[in-house]
């Protein structure tokens, strides 16, 4: 469970980037939509605390400070919407490694995360690659799988489809399905957010405008219009 | 302009030779560690070329050992070639002084320069072959054990990747410009303020991303490297010789 109560994010003390969030998610999958530079990145990034804000956020109860930090980085997991900054080790096992290595998992148990995880993602050809040879949607594959096999009980998601082809898309579509936590999912592709989320939260310059029904927003034209987006594909043709 | 390019981004990966299969990848990273020290001690204080010129043979040795070839190491060796020419330069031309070497008189300018330069390329090969046959995570790792203060590990660990980072971003942003700028052979002038400026101001971020992401992934110097390795007997047998062999090289030079 996710509570923002009125959180703000200023940068350089002059871009407000979030104003006045508040938010209450259950469990569930979430998917925020809005246009370029709306605050979607932000909001993510401050669940984890990596931008400085003002207000109150609580993860599972716990309050989101300095004290609590590591506890709570160790519940949420994130994906960055650049793979390149989630990708540093020299081999992309290293980095599917990492994550597990600080949460002080045995060699044995770490293998066979690393199994799973490639298995499910079918990634095995890349694991003894660097990541300076990967193509993009190569990279975003290893960065997924470099947090999802720590096992967190959120997951926050950056833009998760980007890059990736359209057989790497539906097997991100389907493991979102199938995966049984809380998440939230920033994302451009409308037509995955109608697949996969419970809510839509649209974000506008900071605020958030709506939080409803999947259907009752994306299929509302003038809302997304007014807000600089699309109707899904799906729509737009029927 | 291509060839400088890829030869730029191979250097940022010098892990290529680091999955060999040689004894001395298999050496244990502090046994490693403290033989290049040492020999970087030894090499340092002298100021003989017959010496040196036997530590050059040692590492040329070592690198045919570790089946690296000796190309890769001369091209990072003579990373350092431009530096020491200006100094050796300076040397050549202020010291007139002569003195006896091996039955001629020579400059001694000539003879320091000569020190320099070897002394440069064998710390730099040094370096690389320490770096190249062991991975930065294990030798991060001894660090840790060895109880050095964390925030310096730390250091050592985010330079470690920054330098590669700042290679890696400044090759890009060069191929980049040049592509928009097809009749010039490299970066002019006048963009090179800007250029410069916003790499560094621009890796720095990209750096700090990339820590966050770490963070984020529960990153912490003693939990991350904790993984010490056991030394073993055949790695004393191997410390012993290498002392054994620099003490011969230091008694037959003096
Ligand atoms: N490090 C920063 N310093 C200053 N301003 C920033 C910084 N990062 C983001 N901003 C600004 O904050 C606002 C929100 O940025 P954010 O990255 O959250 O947008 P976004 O909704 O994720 O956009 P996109 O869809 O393009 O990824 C933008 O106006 C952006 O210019
Ligand atoms: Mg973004």
């Amino acid at each position: 469970m996710i509570e923002m109560k009125d959180v703000n994010v200023i940068y350089d003390n002059d871009i407000i980037a979030l104003n006045h969030i508040n938010l209450q998610l259950d469990n569930g999958c979430y998917v925020i939509i809005g246009q370029n530079g709306s605050g979607k990145s932000t909001l993510l990034k401050t669940l984890v605390s990596i931008v400085d804000f003002s207000g109150e956020i609580r993860i599972d109860g716990v309050l989101l400070d300095q004290q609590h930090l590591k506890q709570i980085r160790q519940k949420v997991g994130m994906i960055f919407q650049n793979p390149d900054h989630q990708l540093f080790m020299s081999r992309i096992y290293d980095d599917i490694a990492f994550g597990l290595i600080n949460q002080k998992k045995s060699q044995k148990e770490i293998e066979l995360k690393i199994d799973q995880i490639v298995k499910q993602l079918q990634i095995k050809d890349l694991l003894n690659r660097s990541s300076h040879q990967l193509s993009g949607g190569q990279k975003r594959m290893a960065a997924i799988a470099s947090v999802l096999v720590m096992e967190p009980d959120i997951l926050l998601m950056d833009e998760p489809t980007s890059f990736l082809d359209s057989k790497g898309r539906r097997r991100m579509i389907e493991f979102i399905q199938s995966c049984q936590k809380t998440m939230l999912i920033v994302s451009h592709d409308l037509d995955m957010a109608l697949e996969v989320a419970d809510q839509i939260i649209l974000l506008d310059q900071g605020e958030i405008i709506m939080q409803d029904e999947t259907e009752k927003i994306l299929k509302d034209k003038d809302l997304l219009e007014q807000h600089g987006l699309e109707l899904p594909f799906c729509f737009q043709r029927g | 302009m291509n060839k400088l390019f890829t030869s730029l981004m191979n250097m940022s990966q010098v892990d290529e030779y680091g999955h060999l299969d040689t004894f001395i990848h298999h050496l244990h990273p502090l046994v490693k560690m403290m033989m290049t020290t040492m020999i970087l001690v030894c090499l340092i204080s002298t100021k003989s070329i017959i010496e040196l010129l036997i530590y050059l043979f040692l590492v040329l040795f070592i690198t045919k050992c570790c089946q690296i070839p000796i190309k890769q190491l001369l091209k990072r060796g003579l990373l350092g070639l431009p530096l020491c020419l200006c100094l050796g330069l300076s040397y050549l031309l202020l010291n007139q002084n002569k003195m006896y070497f091996y039955g001629f008189y020579i400059n001694e300018g000539i003879i320091l320069c000569l020190l320099l330069f070897l002394k440069t390329f064998l710390c730099l090969s040094l370096a690389y072959l320490l770096i190249t046959t062991t991975s930065f995570d294990e030798l991060t790792c001894e660090l840790v054990f060895l109880k050095v203060p964390a925030i310096f590990v730390l250091q050592l660990v985010m330079t470690y990747r920054y330098i590669y980072l700042l290679l890696e971003e400044a090759t890009l942003m060069a191929r980049s410009y040049l592509l928009r700028s097809p009749n010039d052979q490299a970066i002019q002038m006048k963009d090179m303020g800007s250029f410069v400026g916003h790499l560094l101001v621009g890796s720095m971020k990209q750096s700090q991303d990339i820590y966050h992401c770490m963070k984020c992934r529960g990153f912490d110097i003693e939990i991350t490297y904790q993984h010490h390795q056991k030394i073993n007997s055949e790695d004393v047998f191997i410390m012993m010789i290498g002392v054994g062999i620099l003490m011969m090289i230091k008694v037959v030079c003096i």
